[in-house]
Formats: C-alpha cells, structure tokens, sequence
C-alpha cells in the first residue's frame, strides 16, 4: 500500500511536469495510465470497443493535460475526465447500435455482457465488491462516484473535488479485495 | 507479456495522446497568445500610437511558441514580456536621453532612431534581465524565453529598429548571465576557502 501510494505521488510530479510543457514526463505517465483506462473502458464495454474507448479516453486526457492543477492528486482527476469519456463511446456506441440492428438485436445490457463466462464472472465479482464499498459511503459520496462510473450522469467540472474525496474513501474500503 | 491486440493498441493510443497533448497545448496556447496580443497591441495603442500595432503580429507568434513549449522558455518568456511591457510604457527620454524634448536640437535630429541608442537601452535591460536567471537548470532556455517575451512587446516601442534592439538585448543577456556566472563561481570559491 506504501508503494501505491508512492506511486501516486511520483505520478502527481509527473503530471505536474507534463503540465508544465515537459515532454519527458509522457512516456512513464502513458504507462501508468494506458491500463487503468483499459480497465476502465473494460467494466463497460466489450473488448474490441474497450480498446478504442481506452484510446479515446487517453486522447481526452492527454488533450487536457494543461488543465491539470500541480499539487492536486492526478488520478481522481484522470478517472473523472477518463470516466466521462468511456461513458459518452459507451452512449454513441449503443445509439449507433440501436440505429444499425434495429428490431432484431439483443437488449442493450444483454448485448453488453456478450463475452465469454470467465470474463463475466470477473467482472460480476468486481461490480459487486465496487458496490459493497460503495454502500459503506455516505449519500453524497456514493452519487459522485456512481456518476464517475457511468451509472448516473456526468460529472460537473465543481463535482471533481468531490469525486476527489469520494475516491480516496473508495480506495480505503476497497484495501480488503485487494 | 501483452497479448498482440493489446501490444498494437498501446503503441497506437500511445501515438494519438501524444498529438492530442501537442494540440491541446497548441490550443492553450493559441488563447492565451490571443489574449496576450489584445494586451500588448491595447498598451502599445494606448503609450505609442496605432502605427506601432504593424509589428503587434509578432508578440502573437511569439506569445504562441513561448506557451506551447512551456517550461524555462515560458518563465523566461514571462520575465522578458515584464520587462518589454515596462520599455513600452516607460516615456522615451528615461530610455533614452537624447529624446527629452530639446535634446534633439543638441544631438541630432535622428538620435532617437539612432541603432545605438536602442542597442544600448537592450544591452541595459538585459543586464538587468540576467539577474533573474536561475544558476542551474536550462539557462539557455530562459534566455531564449526572455529575449521571446521581450521582442514580442518592446519592438513597438522601437518599431523601425528592431534589429539593433534585439542585437542590444542578445548582448546584454550574454553579458549579464556571464558576468553574474563569473560572480557566483567567484563568491562560491571564497566560501569554500573560508
């Protein structure tokens, strides 16, 4: 856990620097964050559009690295901005769908879940161990992070602090599956 | 290991964030070069003249290149913009002596475009600039930054003779970094003695 968390601190000087116009500081802040969003993009879509998603999501980023304020934690704020993103292919992906198949496709949460059952399997278990932690949280919390993970609608710039909270409480009762 | 999928993503999204970041800094550094120019042209309006915006372009570009590269060069950049923005605002005669109103009978009707004149006033205002040079790190990056900050706003002080000015203020940053170099070595080596 001490590692983690150094980890996260060495990817908040990182960033701060990338922020700043360091170039240097792409590659290892790239690497960090390509499977977290990979992840991400994988608890709601299939894998073909998970990578693309990864991607997109990646591109957001990275586009608004400027944005980034030096001395804030990075990943609540790379998770928000990831989360909108992943969430909006994850909208144009199942209206593009809906357009294309027509009466004859499957349910948009059946559709979903079209993966082999190991897969499935994980990713029930990780839902459900994201849901027990996210019921220890108070009301306010809860809401800020279902928002940044889709179930609820996106974030509001002024909500990413919350989120920022939120996340580290998340991270806290999570320790236990780990 | 990555799987092959996974291997040709990362390589892929690895080379699409890193023009989203490039153009995301252009971006940012579009309007704030924007914002800059609207500044810089309403000061020179304001303590020049409207012939002077002819070279107010040029603090956009500058502006533009100082931001998206960011790092030294902008706080170079930042420092040397002060110190155009002060030669911009400050009345001819203080940069110059020969332009307080009846010097020019003395000296010579053309003192005032004299390259000289501007040369010396950059080679003042440089040594003045290196003192806010740091002693380690990019050194050669802030002094591009602050001679980048600096044409993009005092030229239209001085509009017909850029040359000379910019001229001034390469020797007076050389000049100025050389000498504040040779002092800190020397006052280093005292403590070290002492």
């Amino acid at each position: 856990m001490a590692d983690a968390h150094e980890d996260e601190t060495n990817l908040d000087a990182l960033m701060a620097r990338l922020a700043d116009g360091d170039r240097s500081a792409f590659d290892p802040i790239f690497r960090a964050f390509h499977p977290r969003a990979l992840r991400l993009a994988r608890l709601r879509l299939e894998e073909a559009d998970a990578l693309d998603a990864a991607q997109s999501a990646l591109e957001k980023v990275f586009s608004r690295a400027g944005e980034y304020t030096p001395g804030r934690p990075v990943l609540p704020w790379f998770y928000a901005v990831a989360a909108n993103e992943i969430h909006a292919v994850a909208r144009r992906a199942r209206t593009a769908r809906a357009r294309t198949d027509g009466d004859g496709a499957l349910p948009d949460d059946l559709a979903a879940t079209a993966d082999d059952p190991e897969r499935q399997l994980a990713r029930a278990e990780l839902e459900a161990a994201v849901a027990d932690a996210i019921k220890g949280l108070d009301p306010v919390s809860a809401s800020a992070i279902a928002a940044m993970l889709g179930d609820a609608a996106p974030l509001a710039p002024k909500e990413r602090k919350r989120v920022s909270r939120a996340y580290a409480r998340l991270r806290h009762l999570l320790e236990r599956f780990q | 290991m990555m799987p092959a999928a996974e291997d040709t993503a990362f390589v892929r999204a690895r080379g699409a964030s890193l023009k989203a970041y490039e153009r995301g800094r252009w971006l940012k550094a579009g309007l704030h070069a924007l914002l800059f120019w609207l500044f810089a042209a309403l000061l020179s309006v304001a303590f020049v003249g409207p012939s002077s915006l002819i070279w107010s372009p040029l603090a956009l570009v500058a502006w533009a290149l100082v931001e998206w590269r960011g790092m030294e060069l902008l706080r170079g950049g930042r420092v040397g913009a002060l110190a155009g923005a002060l030669t911009l605002v400050l009345p001819m005669s203080v940069l110059r002596r020969c332009c307080k109103p009846g010097a020019l009978e003395m000296m010579g009707a053309d003192c005032c475009s004299m390259p000289g004149a501007c040369a010396a006033a950059g080679v003042i205002v440089g040594l003045v600039l290196a003192c806010f040079l740091p002693t380690q790190g990019r050194r050669r990056d802030m002094i591009l930054g602050m001679m980048l900050g600096m044409a993009a706003i005092a030229p239209m002080k001085c509009s017909t003779l850029l040359v000379g000015e910019a001229f001034g203020l390469l020797g007076g940053l050389v000049a100025g970094a050389l000498a504040t170099s040779a002092v800190r070595v020397f006052v280093g080596r005292q403590i070290v003695r002492g």
